[in-house]
């Protein structure tokens, strides 16, 4: 049997903290909370999963290094060893392109000295060379000093070692001509590259 | 334990005619609902001004003789200020949606403005797609309820008319209500049919051949071609225009309430089947 109702109804509201709702939009926002609370905790859950699987990996990882302690050490002293081995042969490395160096400037030196002047000795002190040597004449000598000065300017331009002055120490008289000292600075240590 | 068990009363039938009011209590039963008490009482003749508080002041006095304590009741929005409609849903659409559709719907059928339309959209047995759209006159439904609610009443529905006379009065195509000196005519049709109201004191004869008519439209237009009446009138007024109708082939039959013979609560009492027109209707 068919019937109406026609009786007016008040708007159903819903008070809650002082905010009235009307009733049709409760079931609107119910859904939403619904579906916020779903996603959150859907959220959560997978985060949760997650977290579980990251905490078993970290056990597991933990109980594998600990079950291979004696071969890290092992490795680990092989690393020390390595090292030491590698520091060496860097030392070994300085100590050859040290020599090498040393060669080349006394070659250098050697080949600055212009004709009617000889080296009998050059000695390495602290500071540069200490070169020793006879020249027939009191010009050659000057000249020497002036070459080994232009040597020490090359290689400063070459090998970035700064540039110093040859120094003529000492000159005397002596069998079979003149007999000089000189010094050839080298720059201090740390200046070098 | 049976005689602990308490019957449940249903909603009220108030019925606020133009110079009766009646009221009907009805009770659920295991088979359907049984009339318990029965009430018409005469509205006194006062001034149109005086009418509201007199038909007020008339339920008051019937609700304190009913021996029920049940105060919810059902009432009739008046048929000259009501239109019905079938209202189509489409499929999927949502009751929120469908109402908001059938309240702009109502705007293209009644003239009336948007503040004093009540509309109302209820489903129709049997159909899933076509619900039956109401359209009332607010101001009228507000005043009904507002007296109602004067005699001491609380009003939970306000039904159409035909489709009370349709539980009322059920195995008949037509009933004619010349119970008032406003006579009207309600033609049952799939699923509602059409409300005629006569103009006031109208004369038998005239009543008749209107009726004569409005069964011809009636059967043009295809609502219902009408082969039964039933008449709810005194039994002089019923002869009379039963005779008048007689030969034109109707069978006609005075109206018939739960074994009484036209008896002035009958719109009543189909207002107080209101509750149980859902779940099918059954007179115990």
């Amino acid at each position: 049997m068919i019937r109406a109702n026609l009786l007016p109804r008040a708007r159903e509201t819903i008070g809650a903290f002082g905010v009235d709702v009307a009733g049709e939009h409760v079931r609107q926002i119910l859904l939403g909370v619904l579906v916020v609370v779903t996603v959150a905790f859907a959220g959560t859950g997978i985060e949760t999963v997650r977290l579980h699987r990251v905490e078993a990996a970290v056990i597991e990882a933990e109980t594998a290094l600990a079950d291979r302690a004696e071969e890290r050490g092992e490795a680990r002293t092989l690393a020390l060893h390595v090292a030491r081995y590698q520091e060496i042969a860097r030392e070994a490395a300085t100590v050859r392109f040290s020599g090498a160096s040393a060669a080349l400037a006394i070659a250098r030196v050697g080949n600055a000295v212009p004709a009617g002047v000889w080296l009998d000795s050059i000695a390495r002190i602290p500071s540069g060379f200490e070169l020793s040597g006879g020249a027939r004449s009191v010009d050659g000598i000057g000249a020497a000093i002036q070459a080994l000065g232009a040597t020490s300017a090359q290689r400063a331009a070459l090998d970035t070692t700064p540039a110093r002055r040859a120094a003529l120490v000492s000159i005397d008289t002596g069998e079979g001509g003149l007999r000089f000292t000189a010094r050839l600075p080298l720059a201090p240590p740390s200046a070098r590259p | 334990m049976p005689f602990l068990r308490r019957p449940a009363t249903l909603p009220l039938g108030l019925d606020i005619g133009a110079e009766i009011v009646s009221i009907v209590s009805t009770e659920a039963c295991d088979d359907g609902f049984a009339v318990r008490e029965t009430r018409s009482l005469e509205i006194p003749r006062v001034d149109p001004a005086q009418l509201d508080l007199k038909v007020a002041e008339t339920i008051g006095t019937i609700v304190r003789s009913l021996a029920t304590n049940e105060r919810r009741c059902v009432l009739a929005a008046p048929s000259g200020e009501l239109v019905t409609r079938i209202f189509r849903v489409p499929p999927g659409m949502r009751r929120s949606e469908a109402h908001r559709a059938a309240a702009l719907e109502a705007g293209t059928i009644v003239e009336w403005p948007l503040s004093e339309r009540q509309v109302a959209l209820d489903p129709i047995p049997g159909t899933s797609d076509d619900m039956l759209l109401s359209i009332a006159r607010r101001s009228t439904i507000e005043r009904l309820v507002a007296i109602a609610r004067a005699g001491g009443l609380r009003p939970v529905a306000v039904d159409v008319p035909a489709c009370a006379w349709r539980r009322a009065v059920p195995g008949v195509d037509a009933v004619l209500d010349c119970s008032s000196e406003r006579a009207e005519l309600v033609i049952f049709g799939s699923p509602l049919g059409l409300t005629h109201v006569f103009p006031p004191r109208l004369v038998d004869e005239r009543i008749a051949s209107h009726v004569r008519a409005l069964f011809a439209d009636a059967r043009r237009e295809g609502v219902a071609d009408v082969q039964r009446i039933a008449i709810l009138a005194s039994r002089f007024r019923y002869e009379t225009i039963e005779a008048l109708l007689r030969d034109d082939g109707y069978a006609i039959a005075p109206v018939a309430v739960d074994g009484n013979e036209a008896p002035a609560w009958t719109f009543a009492f189909g207002l107080a089947s209101w509750a149980v027109a859902a779940r099918g209707f059954v007179s115990a």
